[in-house]
């Protein structure tokens, strides 16, 4: 196994006791813990990890952390848990890690698709859109292709085996980002006692602090005391929350934040146990919110500006100091400001060679970074650029040449020639203004830092910014910032403490930034390639041809150009992007603006979206109290909304047609029995009561006696039916109102609403009781003789309980509420009861009706009982867009009141001649079934489209009682083609001839109701 | 009249919950689905007086928690209240309101049957609810004793409070702050499994 050839004899917040194995593209390497796979690839000598998007050009590390575009790798190996597009810069090295190089065929080394490198001149921006035009349904072979070509890592294909899991939490002070400025901020508000959280996307607390150098100092401390102090101090603080490997991704209103905290991820997946989380989302509610997210290094556009090799000089210090990696032996700079020059000076410290470092100003640095730079006699080319770089698949030169005052050309003659085996270069800082956007703050262009700077705080969130996110660096102002903010914060909620002490120094002076923002090449005749978004390859040429073909906006820019749209979101290159556009169109930054931050920060996976909420935990299942009854005699439930509804109850060598068909004679022969219990129901009680159905329904209500029941229907302010169900009158004030089993929920909304907000003069209270009693329904002849054997105080007889009226009494020992109501149009009582009593009163009865083989019935038999009496079931023959008078149900619709949607009724729309109507269809096969939601056309044979649609079958079954087949229908002028010849297309292309009848199809009279 | 009287089911029947003592479990749960609940509405001084007749104390302002004796009354609403209590004194106490608010505009309804009550606690019960409850449980936001907060957990709508010592008769809870849930009955199964899911590396103590 090769040794870590470029790590450092020493130093480093890395543990050289313990040093682990990992692979490679199948090659056994090591590192350590405290590596990330970037440092730990670094350390081997190992750059090349990639090919680019759509030149499949070589690619190594650029960044250190989540802004990286190029080291994407493909995580773990199988089919379940594989992780396609893990930034290596970002991934924890554990013992055993597997990884590999992702859109490369055969290998990185050599991958065939890099001939659209030499073809990329015929593959400009926009060429997708230009070249795969049409025909549209082409599309879906050229995507394939695509696809393959430009690809990205492999999705895992089986189900993911770990444990996600979500937390909501609440704090005074949430400090996002844990770097000098956000540590300093949750000490400060840590210290007034408030509730603090912490978090960072590292693995470890400290940010930029962590790749300072031993021997560094802030206002005179060492900051590696400065920090272990600090982390110290929170850690003992009761009511702080730290957490660590946790992104805040998004920031929503009212300080809303999404965290993903990362809990296992580092952790070798044969490790994790039982029950562990592997990660955990977070949905924080924040009083306040320090933005502490620092600022993340731009590159320089200049030609050949990709090989690997060619790093951020920050990251190139990152890795220097933290990982104890010398990225290179021999390591140039390109720089346009001071930055730059800290990192030459660790890397001369650390004995690497820096054989110049180029500086676009031609004044050079500022006096502290020239001071420096003279001490460690590093050689300064200020004016300088770098014109070209070479290396096959390693940067191994770069030429430079001297700029011109305009930054357009170089000076020919004027070359100089540096040998190294890294180029680190340093375009200034863009503040991590993602999350401050993303919360609706407006942004200024700050000409003297070149970028994006917090300006309009939204007035509907709590927040602020310190450090380099806010634009001012350095970590001195850092500590102060943050300071500040974190004492401000938790004053603002409501928390008191001592004003913090700032730093008395202050950082030392830069040199001014030198913005240019791509730089020439030596050669215009024969240019090479500028990039800009490294992630999807668009380079400085794309961006000026888009402006050229007329995109002036910055949003579709990128949209056509797709700067800024791979899995980094152009962290690096973005606002490079927009220098360039505005350069194009003679503007400036300023005036074209930058492109909207939408969430994620950075990905968030599926499985911490989901959480818990999978499998059984998905959605709630809501079983009726005598759901076991009906499970032990093999009932086959329906979903009804949320609940479990049995369907019908096959019985040994029974299809569903035979059980059904069973049920449903049995219904009408003797006596059937449904759980009923889903059914909504509203108690209604008040003065009011009475007037307010009366405005709720169309029919009326006043007059409704005590003891008796009434079938209602309900509008919506549209005059489409939205519910309806038999409501009954308990007392004078008193009220007992049914609903659907879907509506429930929202017909008590839509009541309330009314009462609360219209009619508050109404004195009515409703109080939701579907629960609280469970509904054994009984129909059929001899359902009387059931009621009767349970044993009840209430008289059954027919004057004394006639059909449509209830009673309260006791059945079987316990207080009930009984209705004879119907909904197949036999006799038949809805018997209520606390539901605690449910499963018992349903083995009651079924003992009571063992005599007359009782017969427990389904949905479907119900619905094929009430379809036989042409009762419509709201939601299945009507859909939103059906009156009243579609129904044929004028009888239920009162002229003499007002009430809800009549109004509507009288719409020209409502009331013009063509609309579809509610009939009945019999096919003249009389043993064919149609098909639910089949289209009804006037002619044997379909003609040409558009075929002329008249209506659609809304409900079909067959009739066991009538020994046919059935179906409800909403067709064009319906009523007035009674006996007419239809025909109902069938899903085989065949046509099915039916006549129109009558919707009511078994007794018609309503002789049975009586038993 | 009926001879028999019909034996109650509590709605989570089919579960099969056993007792399961364990002193390391960090999480405690129980189920009281016997309780008796009643819905309250009204308003006014003269509602206040007769009400506080019957429950010993006055209805408390929404989101408030009052209660004297063996009752407790939730405010749901400015004219909504839930009255909870043993369920042995149900009916004396429903008929009792009844009597009391005769003539007022007023409404007492029995919803012992529509809700049922989880209680959760043990030293991860704040932790446990949080995991599917925006409530904030923070002992400084949610003022013990006094609050009570209509919240959802695992996508059901709950009634949510800090269990008053002495109340509802689980003494097995004492030592750790538990959390009474009432829930829509038939939503029990879901958020009864939810729990025991939360509490899969922490341990689940059932009290009987």
């Amino acid at each position: 196994m090769p040794g870590p050839v470029m790590r450092l004899a020493e130093g480093g917040r890395i543990d050289r006791a313990r040093p682990l194995e990992f692979t490679f593209n199948g090659r056994a390497l090591r590192g350590y813990p405290g590596d990330t796979l970037a440092s730990a690839l670094l350390a081997s000598g190992v750059h090349l990890v990639g090919r680019s998007f759509k030149y499949h050009r070589p690619r190594g590390i650029l960044s250190a952390g989540a802004e990286e575009p190029n080291a994407l790798v493909q995580l773990g190996t199988g089919a379940a848990r594989t992780d396609p597009n893990q930034r290596a810069t970002q991934v924890e090295l554990f013992d055993g890690l597997v990884a590999a190089s992702q859109n490369v065929w055969p290998s990185v080394r050599t991958d065939l698709s890099a001939l659209n490198d030499v073809l990329s001149p015929l593959m400009p921006a926009g060429f997708y859109y230009k070249t795969f035009m049409g025909p549209s349904w082409a599309w879906m072979q050229y995507e394939k292709v695509i696809r393959r070509a430009a690809g990205l890592g492999r999705s895992p294909s089986e189900p993911d085996p770990d444990i996600y899991d979500q937390r909501w939490a609440h704090c005074d002070v949430l400090v996002i980002g844990a770097g000098a400025a956000g540590l300093s901020a949750a000490l400060a508000a840590g210290r007034t006692g408030a509730r603090v959280m912490v978090v960072d996307e590292q693995s470890e607390l400290g940010g930029g602090l962590l790749g300072e150098p031993a021997g560094a100092q802030i206002d005179g401390r060492p900051v590696s005391d400065l920090l272990a102090d600090t982390l110290a101090q929170l850690a003992a603080m009761d009511e702080v929350t730290l957490l660590p490997r946790t992104t805040a991704f998004g920031y929503y209103a009212q300080n809303f934040v999404g965290l993903l905290e990362r809990v296992a991820d580092h952790v070798p997946p044969g490790e994790r146990t039982h029950g562990t989380v592997r990660e955990r989302l977070w949905k924080v509610r924040a009083r306040e919110v320090v933005l502490a997210t620092g600022a993340i290094e731009r590159h320089l556009a200049f030609p050949d500006n990709d090989r690997p090799g060619i790093m951020l000089a920050g990251s190139v210090r990152t890795y220097l100091n933290r990982y104890a990696v010398k990225a290179g032996d021999r390591v140039a700079l390109f720089t346009n400001n001071d930055s730059a020059y800290a990192a030459a000076v660790d890397l001369a410290r650390a004995g690497v060679a820096v054989p110049g470092i180029v500086d676009i100003r031609p004044e050079g640095p500022g006096a502290a970074a020239a001071a420096v730079a003279a001490e460690h006699g590093l050689a300064v080319l200020a004016g300088y650029t770098v014109v070209a770089t070479h290396g096959r698949s390693h940067v191994r030169q770069a030429r430079a040449m001297r700029l011109s005052s305009d930054g357009r050309t170089v000076q020919s003659g004027m070359e100089t020639v540096l040998d190294c085996d890294l180029l680190a270069m340093s375009g200034g800082w863009n503040p991590t203004v993602h999350l401050f956007s993303q919360a609706r703050g407006k942004l200024r262009f700050a000409e003297e830092i070149g970028s994006f700077v917090p300006d309009l705080y939204p007035p509907t969130q709590a927040m602020r910014c310190a450090g380099a996110c806010a634009g001012r660096f350095g970590l001195t102002a850092a500590v102060a910032d943050g300071l500040d903010a974190g004492a401000k914060a938790a004053r603002a909620a409501g928390l008191d403490g001592p004003a913090p002490t700032l730093p008395a120094a202050a950082d030392a002076a830069e040199g001014p930034i030198r913005l240019a923002w791509h730089l020439p090449s030596a050669r215009p005749d024969k240019p090479a390639k500028i990039f800009v978004d490294y992630h999807n390859d668009v380079t400085a040429k794309d961006l000026k041809l888009a402006v050229r073909e007329g995109y002036t906006s910055v949003e579709l820019v990128k949209r056509y150009t797709t700067t800024g749209m791979g899995t980094d979101q152009g962290k690096i290159g973005n606002v490079t992007a927009l220098g360039i556009v505005a350069e194009a169109l003679g503007a400036s930054i300023a005036d074209i603006g930058a492109t909207t931050y939408r969430p994620p920060y950075t990905a968030v996976t599926m499985g911490a979206i989901a959480g818990r909420r999978i499998k059984r935990l998905f959605d709630p299942v809501r079983r009726t109290p005598m759901h076991s009854w009906h499970e032990a005699h093999g009932a086959v439930f329906e979903n009804v909304g949320q609940w479990k509804r049995p369907w019908y109850y096959p019985q040994a060598g029974e299809d569903m047609h035979a059980a059904v068909n069973r049920e449903v004679a049995a219904a009408r022969r003797s006596v059937g029995v449904i759980d009923a219990t889903t059914l909504g129901k509203i108690d209604i009680q008040g003065p009011d009561a009475a007037e307010f159905l009366n405005r709720v329904y169309t029919n009326a209500w006043l007059k409704l006696g005590v003891g008796k029941c009434r079938y209602g229907l309900m509008l919506g302010e549209d005059g489409m039916v939205m519910d309806d169900g038999v409501t009954s009158r308990l007392g004078d004030t008193h009220f007992h109102m049914t609903t659907t089993t879907g509506g429930a929920a929202k017909v008590m909304s839509w009541l309330e609403n009314w009462l609360q907000t219209e009619w508050p003069d109404l004195k009515v209270y409703l109080t939701s009781v579907t629960e609280q009693w469970a509904v054994v329904g009984l129909c059929g002849p001899k359902s009387r003789e059931v009621v009767a054997a349970l044993g009840t105080d209430i008289d059954l007889s027919g004057d004394a309980f006639p059909h449509m009226s209830v009673c309260e009494g006791e059945v079987a020992g316990v207080p009930a509420r009984v209705f004879r109501i119907s909904f197949a149009g036999e006799l038949g009582y809805e018997i209520n009861v606390p539901a605690a009593y449910g499963a018992a009163l349903w083995q009651a009865v079924m003992a009571a009706g063992a005599p007359h083989n009782i017969t427990p019935y389904g949905t479907e038999a119900m619905h094929v009982l009430r379809a036989e009496k042409g009762f419509i079931i709201v939601g299945q023959d009507t859909d939103g867009t059906v009156t009243p008078g579609d129904l044929g149900m004028d009888w239920i619709v009162s002229k003499q009141k007002d009430f809800l949607g009549r109004r509507s009724l009288l719409r020209s729309d409502t009331v013009r001649a063509d609309r579809k109507q509610l009939v009945g269809l019999l096919t003249e096969d009389a043993q064919r079934v149609l098909d639910e939601g089949a289209q009804i056309i006037a002619t044997a044979e379909i003609p040409e489209p558009p075929v002329p649609m008249l209506g659609h079958v809304t409900s079909s079954y067959y009739s066991p009682n009538l020994g046919r087949s059935i179906a409800l229908a909403l067709v064009k002028q319906g009523r007035s083609r009674l006996g007419e010849t239809l025909h109902v297309a069938a899903a085989d292309g065949s046509t099915v001839p039916v006549t129109v009848a009558s919707p009511v199809f078994y007794d018609p009279e309503g002789k049975r109701l009586d038993g | 009249m009926a001879e028999t009287r019909l034996a109650r089911g509590d709605g989570l029947d089919h579960l099969h919950i056993a007792a399961h003592a364990d002193t390391d479990a960090k999480l405690m749960l129980a189920h009281r689905p016997h309780r008796a609940k009643i819905n309250l509405r009204g308003g006014g001084p003269a509602f206040a007086a007769a009400v506080a007749s019957v429950i010993g104390a006055e209805p408390p302002a929404p989101g408030s928690l009052a209660g004297s004796g063996q009752w407790t009354l939730a405010g749901l609403g400015p004219d909504e209240w839930l009255a909870l209590g043993d369920d042995s004194a149900r009916q004396d106490v429903m008929g009792a309101l009844r009597s009391a608010l005769d003539g007022q505009h007023a409404a007492v309804v029995d919803v012992s049957d529509n809700y049922t009550t989880i209680v959760v606690g043990g030293s991860a019960a704040a932790e446990a609810l949080a995991g599917a409850c925006p409530a904030d449980l923070h002992p400084r936001a949610f003022a013990g004793s006094h609050q009570v907060v209509q919240t959802y957990f695992a996508s059901v709508d709950v009634i949510l409070y800090q269990t008053v010592a002495g109340k509802t008769g689980d003494a097995d809870f004492a030592g750790s702050r538990s959390f009474q849930l009432i829930l829509r009955r038939s939503f029990a199964d879901h958020v009864w499994r939810w729990l025991v899911d939360a509490g899969r590396s922490c341990g689940v103590a059932i009290l009987a």
